[in-house]
């Protein structure tokens, strides 16, 4: 006991554990001479128990006196003698309280902390963790020096040591990015992204709303450009653009917000009734006129939309009286669709198939990553309706490459994992709509058809509880919100001190991160995402991406459709802006 | 002497120049008196000077009959009277203002004959047969100090080694008949101003030692900070 104590800082000492239970944590007595402002919430905490190591989060502080004459008659700054005072009745009379959620225990002699299931008896010395403890319990890997699979996100708050996350078990499941907008919920996805694609753990669909993954953008300060996806792994990162201009439409070209790989089209015979019911809020439809629109699906099958938009009043009334439709609904139905969805500029009135897409799906099980980009189609309307049919795309080929690998057991015909990002989540995700999207069946079962999500959003309230609950690795940065807060930890056990963690994180570079992916809730500071990142996540990197097995012409266009190649257009485009500045300066 | 003790300085004014006049005088032991009236937690001592008892707070040592143990002690009480306790002094001067308060020693040179100085010492603790030279005992000795024994105060390097265990300041807080709270405050004082720079985390750690056994009487606990900050 006193062995372990002395291979420990004296400066790292707490004090000792005087009360508490598993379930609602520990309390330590903190030791005189600590000044209590230097302990912050969200410290990672070691107890050394006889036998046993148990590491915890430091949760709160609390402010105790031994007897009440002391807070009834306490040492003004103004009376004489009030500094020694004051001095010599801290620990004593008044002292602190830690409060302390123990998350794992480590036995002598073992190497892996498993999961707390006792508590250590009275006047365990509590200690502030090392770096030692930091590396028994995250791991010491870095992905830049060995290409493992543990990727460092962040560094604790007060020491310069990384804290690493498992991206393996990361990707097992479902996960979350929270935060109120502006706590960089962005550049954490980034930084996940990347290493995801870095380690190529799994294939990422990125569903990028403000066209913030693919290219460069710009940073909320003045001079700061920030790297997207695209520029730091060049052909593995695919970006697709939602078509923003009607084929005609005058430049086209120019106007683009973004170089893309494809264009993204959808057809009319693609649009599924469930994809017009999730936009029901969106459109402003009630009930019974989405529930019209199956009416119309089992007449016309996939040509109802495009049907439906051609029929005139004559040919409904007609329609109503022989299915028993309700007309009023199939007129506001029709009304909405034709105000919203037929001026889309990515909607075409049929299409044979879906060639884009599904070169998208076929890139992804290959092992590349996509970005789709939405441009100037930015507004949620497109944004649902984009992203759930692809998802509902991909869904349906993982259940049959799933099912194909059940069957023949071989173990090249294991599908590739794929980690759908969606931002704005609560939008497909409330209590309403979840259960009959496209992503709520991923959320809560396409874990087994090696579909995973990754949540981002700044509303976890909204999104359906039964949702959050399955969610494996939530990345936590600074929310306010009672039920923002409530939600986050919807299905986490012992959260009641990680809310007041949560509640005092800086508003910038600083996460909670807690889940199945990390072995204990551990506050960090985020890992910038600058120049020395840019340079470890891309050294080493092998030069050629993993080939698109069945497609892909060489043009990388997602089709054989004679324009140039996205890295011809580039070229060109450079050699222009080239002679445009040749021109300026000289002449 | 009297002056000395009266001159007593704060160690933690750092802008009053610190006077060490005390403290030196403090380096080698002195003999001060002899014990007249003895117990196990208290005897009283006669001064061998007319008014240089041992000051308020100094810690004297007096060796047992078998001459192997010591009996260390605080100063708590000091007292000048008349040999004969029925007779009490009478004053001497007449209305004109002496010129020096002395001089009536000097016109009246019997008086130092007939006045006495007594000392009151609490015991502390003893410093046993084979303990090392530093260490000390807390506890009250086997038996009281002999009637008659010279009493000694101890030179600050002894005052140091004697408070770096605080244990004694819990025996000053029971004992009956003593002004306790300006006790150990004295005690603590002196035992600061040795230790010089030190003094500070000294004072602090008695002071914290001393708290854990007030902690039912905040009041009296804060006195005695006041005492030993506002020397």
């Amino acid at each position: 006991m006193l062995d372990k104590k002395l291979q420990r800082k004296p400066e790292k000492f707490l004090g000792v554990v005087t009360a508490g239970s598993l379930a609602k944590g520990l309390q330590a007595r903190i030791r005189t001479l600590t000044p209590l402002e230097k302990i912050q919430t969200g410290q990672f905490i070691a107890v050394e128990g006889d036998g046993i190591r148990f590491f915890g989060l430091l949760t709160d502080v609390t402010l105790g006196a031994t007897s009440d004459s002391v807070l009834l008659d306490p040492p003004y700054p103004d009376d004489g003698g009030s500094a020694l005072l004051r001095e010599v009745l801290h620990g004593i009379y008044t002292y602190g309280d830690a409060q302390i959620q123990p998350s794992l225990s480590l036995q002598t002699g073992d190497d892996q902390p498993k999961p707390v299931r006792s508590v250590p008896g009275h006047f365990a010395p509590v200690f502030i963790a090392e770096e030692d403890d930091f590396e028994r319990v995250f791991g010491s890997d870095n992905i830049a020096e060995n290409g493992g699979q543990s990727f460092a996100v962040g560094q604790p708050l007060d020491m310069e040591i990384d804290v690493c996350l498992n991206l393996e078990r990361f990707v097992e499941r479902s996960n979350g990015i929270f935060g109120k907008s502006g706590t960089g919920k962005s550049v954490l996805t980034r930084l996940i992204l990347s290493g995801l694609i870095r380690a190529n753990t799994c294939s990422n669909l990125v569903f990028d709303m403000h066209n913030e993954y693919g290219g460069s953008t710009r940073g909320e300060y003045a001079n700061q450009n920030i790297k997207g996806l695209r520029d730091l792994f060049g052909s593995r990162v695919m970006v697709y653009a939602v078509r923003d201009r009607k084929p005609g439409a005058k430049g086209r070209h120019e106007q683009r917000a973004s170089s893309a790989d494809g264009d993204i089209v959808i057809g009319m015979n693609h649009i599924d009734v469930e994809d017009i019911l999730l936009l029901r809020s969106e459109l402003q439809l009630n009930a019974t006129a989405a529930e019209s629109a199956y009416i119309l699906q089992n007449e016309y099958k996939d040509r109802w939309m495009a049907t439906l938009l051609s029929l005139e009043s004559e040919e409904i009334k007609e329609f109503c009286e022989r299915t028993g439709a309700n007309r009023q609904s199939i007129d506001a139905l029709k009304r909405k669709l034709v105000a919203s969805i037929q001026r889309l500029p990515f909607v075409e009135e049929h299409l044979g198939n879906l060639q884009v897409v599904d070169q998208m799906v076929d890139a992804l099980a290959s092992g590349r990553h996509v970005v789709v980009q939405f441009g100037n189609a930015d507004d949620m309307l497109s944004y649902m309706l984009v992203a759930n049919i692809i998802s509902r795309r991909i869904h349906r080929k993982y259940r049959d490459l799933t099912d194909k690998y059940k069957r023949t057991q071989n173990a090249g015909d294991e599908p590739r994992r794929v980690m759908i990002t969606i931002e704005e989540a609560h939008k497909f995700l409330t209590p309403e709509v979840a259960g009959q999207t496209i992503f709520g069946t991923i959320a809560r079962e396409m874990r087994k058809y090696y579909v995973t999500l990754l949540v981002v959003d700044q509303r976890p309230s909204s999104i359906d509880s039964e949702v959050m609950s399955q969610i494996g690795t939530r990345i936590v940065a600074l929310i306010n919100d009672e039920r923002d807060i409530d939600a986050v930890f919807t299905g986490v056990s012992g959260s009641s001190g990680l809310k007041t963690i949560l509640a005092s994180l800086d508003s910038r570079q600083q996460a909670l991160l807690l889940g199945h992916a990390s072995p204990m809730p551990v506050v960090i500071r985020t890992r910038p995402f600058d120049e020395a990142f840019y340079r470890s996540i891309t050294t080493g990197l092998p030069t050629t991406p993993p080939p698109i097995i069945r497609t892909a012409p060489a043009n990388g266009n997602g089709s054989d459709d004679g324009r140039e190649s996205f890295d011809e257009w580039a070229e060109k485009e450079w050699d222009e802006q080239v002679k445009k500045d040749e021109a300026d300066l000289f002449g | 002497m009297t002056e000395s003790f009266l001159s007593f300085q704060s160690p933690f004014g750092s802008d009053q120049p610190a006077q060490n006049n005390s403290s030196s005088d403090n380096k080698i032991e002195r003999l001060v008196g002899e014990v007249i009236e003895t117990s196990l937690t208290s005897y009283t001592a006669q001064a061998y000077k007319l008014d240089e008892p041992p000051p308020f707070g100094g810690l004297v040592r007096v060796k047992d009959r078998a001459g192997t143990c010591e009996i260390y002690g605080a100063v708590y009480h000091s007292a000048t009277g008349g040999l004969d306790p029925g007779r009490r002094a009478a004053a001497r001067g007449n209305s004109q203002a002496p010129a020096h308060d002395e001089q009536v020693y000097t016109d009246n040179p019997q008086l130092s004959k007939l006045l006495r100085t007594e000392f009151g010492v609490l015991v502390l603790g003893c410093h046993k047969p084979g303990q090392a030279a530093e260490r000390f005992s807390y506890i009250f000795p086997d038996y009281p100090p002999p009637l008659h024994y010279s009493v000694n105060l101890c030179p600050d390097s002894a005052l140091v080694a004697f408070t770096q265990e605080k244990s004694y300041l819990r025996t000053v807080l029971e004992a009956a008949q003593v002004p306790g709270e300006e006790l150990i405050a004295a005690i603590l004082r002196r035992a600061a101003l040795a230790r010089g720079v030190e003094g500070r985390a000294f004072l602090v750690d008695s002071l914290r030692y001393l708290g854990r056994n007030l902690k039912q009487d905040y009041d009296r606990f804060r006195i005695i900070v006041e005492k030993c900050e506002g020397a």
